[in-house]
C-alpha cells in the first residue's frame, strides 16, 4: 500500500482518472438542466418527457448533451408548440420502449429543420409512433422517417414546379392555383403517404402508371373535409406518372 | 418417427383443438352482426336510406323527390342559420382534445379474440398508443367504439400484445416497417363508416 501510494506513476494515473471524471460530471447534463430547457417550451407530457429522460439518464450510453441540444433547437423554432412536443414525444416512445434513442435524436434534428422549412411533418412522425408501437429496429425507423422527409420536400418542390403554390396564412389568394396553406400542405402530405406506401409495400417506382392510379384513388377517396375536391382535379391534371416515378427515385436514393 | 405416424399425430391434434374450439364457435357470425346491430343503431336509418334510394318498380320518382325536398330544406335552414357561404375546411386530424371534440363519428371497432385476455386498438388516431377493447359479455368479441372527424385512419389490434393488422371490416391495407395494417375511411369518400 505504501509502495502503490510512493510510486509517482499510479498517483499520476489517480490524479488524471479524478480530475476528468469532475469534467465529465460537470459536463453530463442534469435532470435540472431538462427541466428547465423544456419549460422553455410548453408541453403538455412536460412530465411524462421528463421521467423518461429520468430513466434515460441511468443508463449508459444516453446521449444527455445531443437530446439537450435537440431541446434547445425546438425551443428556438418559431412553430406550433404541438410540433416541437410531437418530436420530443418521438424520444420518450422510443425510451419508454427500453429503445437506443442515439439515432432517434438525430432524426429528431432533421424533424426539426424540416418544420424550419414549413414542411408537415406530423404524419411522418405518427408513423414513426407506429413503427415503435411494432417494436420495429430503430435504424429501420430512422430510414422510415428519413424517406418520408425526403418525399415531402420532392412532392411540394413538384408541386411548385407545376404551378401550384401555397399561400401563406393570412395572405390573401392571388391565383386559383395558389392554395391556402392547409389545402397545400394536405394535398403534399397525402400525396408523400401514398408514395411511400407504395414503396414500403414493394412497388417499383418505375412502374409510373400504377402509382398514379394509387395516388388517384387515395385523392378521390379522401373526405371533401380532407382533401376538396377541386385541389383533387388540379393536381392530378398538373401531374403525371413520370413525376411520380421522379418522386419515388429520389425517396430511394 | 414415419412420415405417416407424423401426419397422423398432427391431424389428430388439430381435430382436438378444432373439437374444444367449437363451442365457442358457435353462433360466431351472428353474435357479431347482434353485437354491431346493438353498438351502431343508427345503421337501421342507413339501411333506410338505402332502401330509399334502391330502384324499385313504383315510386322511384317519389321517393327522389323526397330525398331531394328533404336536402332542400336542410340547405336553406342551415344557410339561414349559419349564414356561411363555403369556408377552407379544418384538416388533419390531430392527437389535442380540441381536435377530438370535433370528432363527428362514432367508429365502432370490432374483433373476435376468442382466448385473449387483453385486446387494443392503435391507430393514427391515438398516437398509435393503446386503446383498450372490450368483451363485457364474456363471449370473446371485442368491440371499441371511438369518435373521429372525417378523414383516413391506418390502425392495428393488439392481441395479447401481438400485432394483428389486417381488420376484415377495412377499406385497404399498407405495410409498413414489414408489418400490415389497417386502414378505414371515414365521412364519406371511401367505403368506410
Amino acid at each position: 500500500m505504501r509502495r502503490w501510494s510512493r510510486c509517482p506513476l499510479w498517483t499520476g494515473l489517480a490524479t488524471l482518472l479524478i480530475v476528468v471524471g469532475s469534467f465529465a460530471a460537470v459536463g453530463q447534463a442534469g435532470l435540472s438542466d431538462f427541466d428547465r430547457a423544456l419549460s422553455a417550451i410548453q408541453l403538455a407530457s412536460h412530465d411524462r418527457i421528463l421521467a423518461a429522460i429520468e430513466e434515460g439518464l441511468g443508463t449508459p450510453g444516453f446521449p444527455a448533451s445531443n437530446l439537450l441540444s435537440l431541446i434547445g433547437r425546438l425551443a428556438s423554432l418559431p412553430v406550433s408548440a404541438n410540433d416541437k412536443e410531437l418530436i420530443l414525444l418521438l424520444q420518450t416512445r422510443a425510451l419508454e420502449g427500453g429503445m437506443s434513442i442515439d439515432g432517434l435524436v438525430n432524426v429528431g434534428f432533421d424533424l426539426a429543420a424540416a418544420l424550419e422549412e414549413g414542411l408537415p411533418v406530423e404524419g411522418v412522425i405518427l408513423e414513426a409512433f407506429k413503427g415503435i408501437a411494432q417494436r420495429s429496429p430503430v435504424s429501420v425507423i430512422e430510414a422510415g422517417i428519413r424517406q418520408r422527409l425526403t418525399l415531402l420536400r420532392e412532392v411540394r418542390d413538384l408541386l411548385f414546379a407545376r404551378g401550384i403554390f401555397r399561400t401563406p396564412p393570412g395572405g390573401s389568394q392571388s391565383s386559383p392555383n395558389a392554395l391556402p396553406s392547409s389545402r397545400f400542405d394536405q394535398l403534399v402530405i397525402q400525396i408523400a403517404d401514398a408514395v411511400s406506401d407504395y414503396l414500403e409495400g414493394g412497388g417499383s417506382p418505375f412502374e409510373g402508371a400504377a402509382l398514379y392510379e394509387l395516388v388517384a384513388d387515395r385523392l378521390r377517396r379522401l373526405p371533401a373535409t380532407v382533401v376538396q375536391p377541386e385541389d383533387v382535379d388540379l393536381v392530378l391534371d398538373r401531374i403525371g406518372p413520370a413525376d411520380l416515378t421522379q418522386v419515388a427515385l429520389a425517396a430511394l436514393t | 418417427m414415419k412420415n405417416d405416424d407424423i401426419e397422423i399425430t398432427l391431424r389428430e391434434a388439430l381435430r382436438n383443438e378444432v373439437a374444444a374450439a367449437a363451442p365457442r364457435l358457435e353462433g360466431l357470425e351472428s353474435r357479431i352482426v347482434t353485437e354491431l346491430g346493438d353498438r351502431v343503431p343508427r345503421l337501421r336509418f342507413i339501411d333506410w336510406a338505402r332502401g330509399l334510394l334502391a330502384p324499385t318498380r313504383t315510386g322511384r320518382i317519389g321517393q327522389l323527390a323526397l330525398l331531394g325536398a328533404t336536402a332542400a330544406v336542410f340547405l336553406i335552414v342551415g344557410t339561414l342559420i349559419t349564414g356561411d357561404r363555403g369556408t377552407a375546411p379544418t384538416l388533419t386530424p390531430t392527437l389535442t382534445p380540441a381536435v377530438a371534440s370535433r370528432a363527428s363519428h362514432e367508429v365502432l371497432f370490432v374483433v373476435p379474440a376468442l382466448d385473449a385476455d387483453r385486446v387494443a386498438v392503435v391507430g393514427d388516431f391515438n398516437a398509435w398508443e393503446e386503446t383498450p377493447l372490450s368483451d363485457e359479455n364474456d363471449d370473446g368479441i371485442w368491440t371499441a367504439s371511438i369518435p373521429l372527424s372525417p378523414g383516413r385512419y391506418e390502425y392495428a389490434f393488439v392481441i395479447d400484445g401481438r400485432w394483428w393488422g389486417q381488420d376484415p371490416s377495412a377499406d385497404e391495407y399498407v405495410r409498413t416497417f414489414g408489418q400490415y395494417s389497417s386502414v378505414r375511411y371515414v365521412g364519406g369518400g371511401g367505403d368506410g363508416v
